[in-house]
């Protein structure tokens, strides 16, 4: 009998849940209230507020002169534990910093958004602050990243 | 012979749009259960109304999906599963009125595909028919899973079927008539000064619950889901595949709709809504609205789906709120406790009639 | 200062034997104990200019530079006291005083001495706020050599090695102080035969390799030990190789330099830089199929054009770049198969007095202790290894070659082998020592060792002569011991 009783109490909940929100529901969407009520972020229209530490997708930094930060020293590619970092040093000819990177890949396929190489890197050439969450591709090699796609915010 | 096929077509067109909303239905609740807002996207012609055209969505998904066939299933089983399953649990909506019988020129008009005079039966008789779509089904596949879940759902459809029968005798008992108009008509009776309608779930509360039980489990739907189990078990449909599969799932639905016409048909008075009579309104407060016959039925058409759709809600609010049975307990709450309880409910119910008489 | 009297030292508390005369350093080093060094360098004369391998000795009140001390019977030495500790950590204090922070940009961080002594002695932040003295940087010394006077700690191993080494003296130390770098003397380049060596020696990034430069971070290399093929000195080689597809996406590059290992008794400390910047023909140019007339086949039909020329007279024409146990095989097929054996080899070179030998090839001599000689003949097929110019014209001609050469058409049959980084074996060096070189890599293609190639040939040939390199090494020691013992 109890059992039947806290059967009871769930339906009970159960039937709340549904009154209340349907009722806070119409009442949004007729425009009268702004709680919605529900928890449902209705994506592309809606975001949620991205934090600022949040890691997502990368970013190469460039100098106040225009070169890339990034000196090409690998210390990113071997910091990552997915090994999707793929660098091709070159020699820089006409600046002081004498390396720069040929090609700078990143296997976004692969990334586990660990921030390591964030964390590697000594030249603050680097970040994750680029707050766009897609990353959504038909071919995987559309997912590898290089210096022009990273350099754009 | 045409007005039943013109009614086939009306009544079964109604009952399919009617479960495209239960489905509808079942995905809005549960969302507002769990703090969620459900489906809401499909979009006609830029009106997308909360979801409104999702069900059409949904159907035309099902049309267009591949329609795989295992190589390895026994054809005419697998290929027959479905469609036993689904027309099963449509035809017996046929047999319930849903409006009273209507005379044009001096002929009947049942407003249900099949004006039978012995309507119960017929629905019982139909609704233990529909467990072959699942056994062939889970047979035909070929696959162990599939099987076990034939079985179970076998197992549970037949001990139900028990505590359905037995529940529905107490109601035959005080509604004596086979005919599912004249229980109807009984029940359109008022006491306590013309206040109270006399309605299955006043005279028999005990049925009601037991009717309500059993008929969720012959659903196969949570918590008695254990034929299924789509989040973890997988059940009879697991080799099925595109419409097929859509015909397991409309089927289901048909079931809650089922269920739901046949307590409302039982239990709530069928179409009447209270104090309505041959000619109109009668209210215990001495009013009256009188009307014309055409427009009767078209109320009783209202009040027997509002009636539905209530009953429909609480199904589905059940459905969302228990978690699954284990399978013994499944059989327990089945032989141990709706039987006996059935049981009992008719001997106490035919003492009282007897002493009554 | 070999030869002289056994004499016991204590180091650290442990007792250590070794010969009167023994530089500290190095005594210690025997025993295991390693002393912090900058600017000593065992192929060089002592010079003692960075203070880094201080050691207390008991009875002198100051430390005293182990670099410079030989040692005496009975000294006590203490090598690792908290002060020698604080010391060091002054001297890399001051070092870094003006040097930059360039390890991203290094090619050395990773090997890089002043790094190492860094993370083990100092760990602290600069104190010293001026301004860093500016120095040269990307100083072009030679085709091989660039430098960076930056980054360079005035140990004076470059200066000492061309002075002491190869006595070319391109380099000194101009100007004072803190001000001093090290510069060429006008008019020179280093273009000596052993420049690369200034590289290995550099303690820090300062001279680095423009071969190498920018091309891979050190710490992906993998190390196999080897033996140069480029002279018949056989100096003793580490391949450094890397063939992480993730790392070295960019190009098919699989070894990136040479660098020497030490052998007292056959290279010392140094190879010269044709052993070193000769590694190309390994990834470059290769052979990678079985090809008739210039067109690629498969084996089983290279196997089938071979079983075409049976009955024919045949002269193989094995060469020294062979190992010597292919040789002894190829010897033994060509005995069973009744061919006549030759040898082709690279012609001679240059030589000078340090390493070099005119012969350039790293196993004339276990092609001689296997009595193979160098003759030609006119046989109707001949079988030439890895020399195409050496093929007898107008005749059948089966090829097996490592790389691509201009006219391949004329060849009847090439199969592809595998180069000496790409398999296991031994060769013989000029003074007859029998020295190992280990597989750092696969072969490339469908290129396979000529052991393997040899079965191969037997193969085609229906004779039973299963390749196997152990006990050919076994066969051939035999013949060793019976030329030697000669
Ligand atoms: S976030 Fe982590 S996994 Fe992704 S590239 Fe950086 S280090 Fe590699
Ligand atoms: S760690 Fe920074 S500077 Fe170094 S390669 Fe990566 S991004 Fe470039
Ligand atoms: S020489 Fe060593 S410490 Fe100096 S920049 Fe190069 S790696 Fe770094
Ligand atoms: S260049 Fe290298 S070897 Fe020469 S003095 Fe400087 S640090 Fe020493
Ligand atoms: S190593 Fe002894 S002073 Fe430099």
């Amino acid at each position: 009998m109890k059992l039947f009783w806290e059967a009871i109490k769930g339906l009970g909940i159960t039937a709340r849940h549904l009154i209340v929100n349907l009722w806070k529901f119409s009442l949004y969407y007729v425009g009268l209230s702004r709680d919605k009520g529900v928890v449902t972020v209705e994506y592309p229209e809606e975001r949620r507020e991205t934090f600022p530490r949040v890691r997502l997708r990368h970013r190469l930094l460039r100098r106040e002169d225009g070169r890339l930060r990034c000196v090409a020293c690998f210390m990113c590619a071997t910091a990552c534990p997915a090994e999707c970092i793929y660098i091709e040093a070159e020699e820089d000819p006409d600046h002081p910093l004498e390396k720069r990177p040929r090609q700078f890949l990143i296997d976004l396929g692969k990334c586990a958004y660990c921030g390591f190489c964030v964390e590697a890197c000594p030249e603050d050439a680097i970040r994750m602050d680029v707050h766009i969450p897609e990353l959504a591709e038909y071919e995987r090699d559309n997912l590898i990243y290089d210096i022009e796609k990273l350099t754009k915010k | 012979m045409v007005w039943v096929i013109i009614k086939a077509v009306v009544i079964f067109t109604w009952a399919l749009i009617t479960v495209l909303y239960i489905t509808l239905l079942e995905r809005k609740e549960s969302a507002l259960i769990q703090d969620r807002i459900g489906a809401n996207r499909a979009e006609v012609l830029g009106l997308r109304l909360n979801g409104l055209f999702q069900p059409f969505a949904d159907a035309l998904k099902m049309f267009f999906k591949e329609d795989y066939i295992p190589p390895f299933v026994d054809r005419p089983f697998y290929l027959a599963a479905p469609i036993l399953s689904l027309v099963f649990a449509l035809v017996p909506i046929g047999a319930i009125p849903l409006a009273d019988k209507l005379s044009i020129d001096g002929r009947e008009f049942s407003i249900s595909v099949i004006g039978s005079n012995v309507g119960l039966v017929l629905i019982l008789s139909l609704l233990s028919l529909g467990i072959y779509g699942v056994v062939l089904g889970g047979y035909g596949s070929r696959n162990k899973y599939g099987l076990v879940g034939g079985m179970r759902a076998t197992a549970q459809v037949i001990s139900y079927e028990v505590a359905l029968g037995l529940s529905l005798v107490g109601v035959l008992l005080v509604y004596p008539s086979l005919n599912l108009n004249e229980i109807v008509y009984m029940q359109n009776r008022y006491v306590l000064g013309g206040w109270v309608p006399l309605w299955g779930i006043i005279l028999q509360p005990l049925a009601a619950i037991l009717f309500l039980i059993a008929g969720m489990a012959e659903n196969k739907r949570v918590p008695f889901d254990l034929p299924e189990g789509e989040s973890e078990i997988i059940g009879y449909f697991l080799e099925y595949s595109g419409m097929k599969f859509g015909m397991f799932f409309v089927a289901d639905f048909v079931e809650v709709l089922l269920l739901a016409a046949l307590f409302t048909t039982f239990f709530l008075g069928g179409y009447n809504p209270p104090y309505l009579f041959q000619d109109g309104f009668h209210f215990p407060w001495g009013g009256a609205l009188l009307l014309s016959p055409v427009w009767i039925r078209v109320i009783q058409f209202i009040t027997f789906n509002i009636k539905l759709w209530i009953v429909v809600w609480f199904l589905l609010l059940v459905r969302w709120t228990y978690p699954r049975y284990r399978f013994d307990q499944l059989m327990d709450l089945g032989w141990k406790n709706l039987i006996p309880l059935s049981i009992l409910n008719i001997i106490i119910t035919a003492g009282i009639m007897a002493v009554i008489k | 200062m070999p030869g002289g009297k056994r004499i016991k030292i204590i180091i650290d508390g442990r007792e250590v034997e070794t010969e009167a005369g023994t530089l500290l350093i190095k005594a210690a080093e025997d025993a295991g104990i390693y002393i912090p060094r900058f600017c000593y360098h065992e192929g060089l004369r002592p010079d003692g200019n960075c203070r880094m391998c201080l050691v207390e000795i008991e009875g002198l009140r100051k430390p005293v530079p182990s670099c410079m001390t030989p040692v005496k019977e009975g000294m006590i030495v203490r090598t690792n006291t908290p002060a020698l500790q604080e010391h060091r950590k002054k001297v890399l204090e001051f070092i870094l005083t003006s040097h930059p922070m360039d390890c991203p940009i290094c090619d050395q961080a990773g090997e890089c001495v002043l790094q190492d002594y860094y993370f083990d002695y100092d760990l602290e932040d600069r104190r010293y706020l001026e301004d860093r003295e500016r120095k040269p940087k990307r100083v072009y010394w030679g085709k091989n050599l660039i430098y960076d006077a930056e980054r360079c700690i005035l140990c004076r191993r470059c200066v000492r090695f061309l002075d002491n080494v190869t006595g070319t003296r391109e380099l000194g130390v101009f100007e004072r102080g803190i001000h001093s770098y090290i510069g060429l003397f006008d008019g020179k380049k280093i273009e000596n035969d052993y420049s690369g060596n200034l590289v290995d020696i550099c303690p820090v990034g300062a001279i680095t390799d423009l071969d190498f430069r920018f091309k891979m971070r050190v710490w992906f290399l993998d190390r196999t030990p080897s033996i140069c093929p480029f002279c018949a000195r056989g100096c003793n080689i580490e391949i450094h190789t890397n063939t992480d597809r993730l790392r070295n996406r960019f190009s098919s590059q699989r070894v990136f330099r040479i660098k020497p290992r030490k052998n007292q008794d056959v290279n010392g400390w140094w190879i010269c830089d044709e052993g070193r910047y000769s590694y190309k023909f390994i990834d470059e140019g290769r052979i990678l199929h079985p090809m008739s007339n210039g067109r690629k086949i498969t084996w089983e039909a290279a196997g089938k054009k071979l079983r075409e020329i049976i009955g024919n007279e045949i002269r193989v024409y094995l060469s020294a770049w062979m190992s010597n146990e292919e040789l002894i095989y190829w010897k033994r097929l060509a005995d069973l198969l009744q061919w006549k054996v030759s040898l082709v080899k690279r012609p001679d070179g240059d030589e000078d007095k340090l390493l070099r030998v005119k012969d350039k090839n790293p196993n004339t001599t276990g092609a001689k202790i296997l009595g193979i000689k160098e003759e030609r003949g006119n046989e109707e097929v001949s079988v030439v290894f890895h020399f195409p110019e050496f093929a007898p014209e107008q005749r059948i001609k089966i090829g097996i070659f490592t790389n691509e050469f201009p006219d391949m058409e004329g060849w009847e049959l090439i199969l592809p082998a595998a180069v000496f980084a790409e398999k296991e074996g031994h060769w013989t060096n000029f003074q007859g020592k029998i020295q190992k070189f280990q597989k750092a890599l696969e072969p490339l293609g469908e290129a396979m060792d000529e052991g393997r190639i040899g079965e191969f040939f037997a193969g085609a040939f229906g004779i039973e002569l299963p390749w196997d390199r152990q006990e050919m090494e076994r066969e051939f020691l035999k013949e060793y011991k019976k030329w030697s013992g000669s």
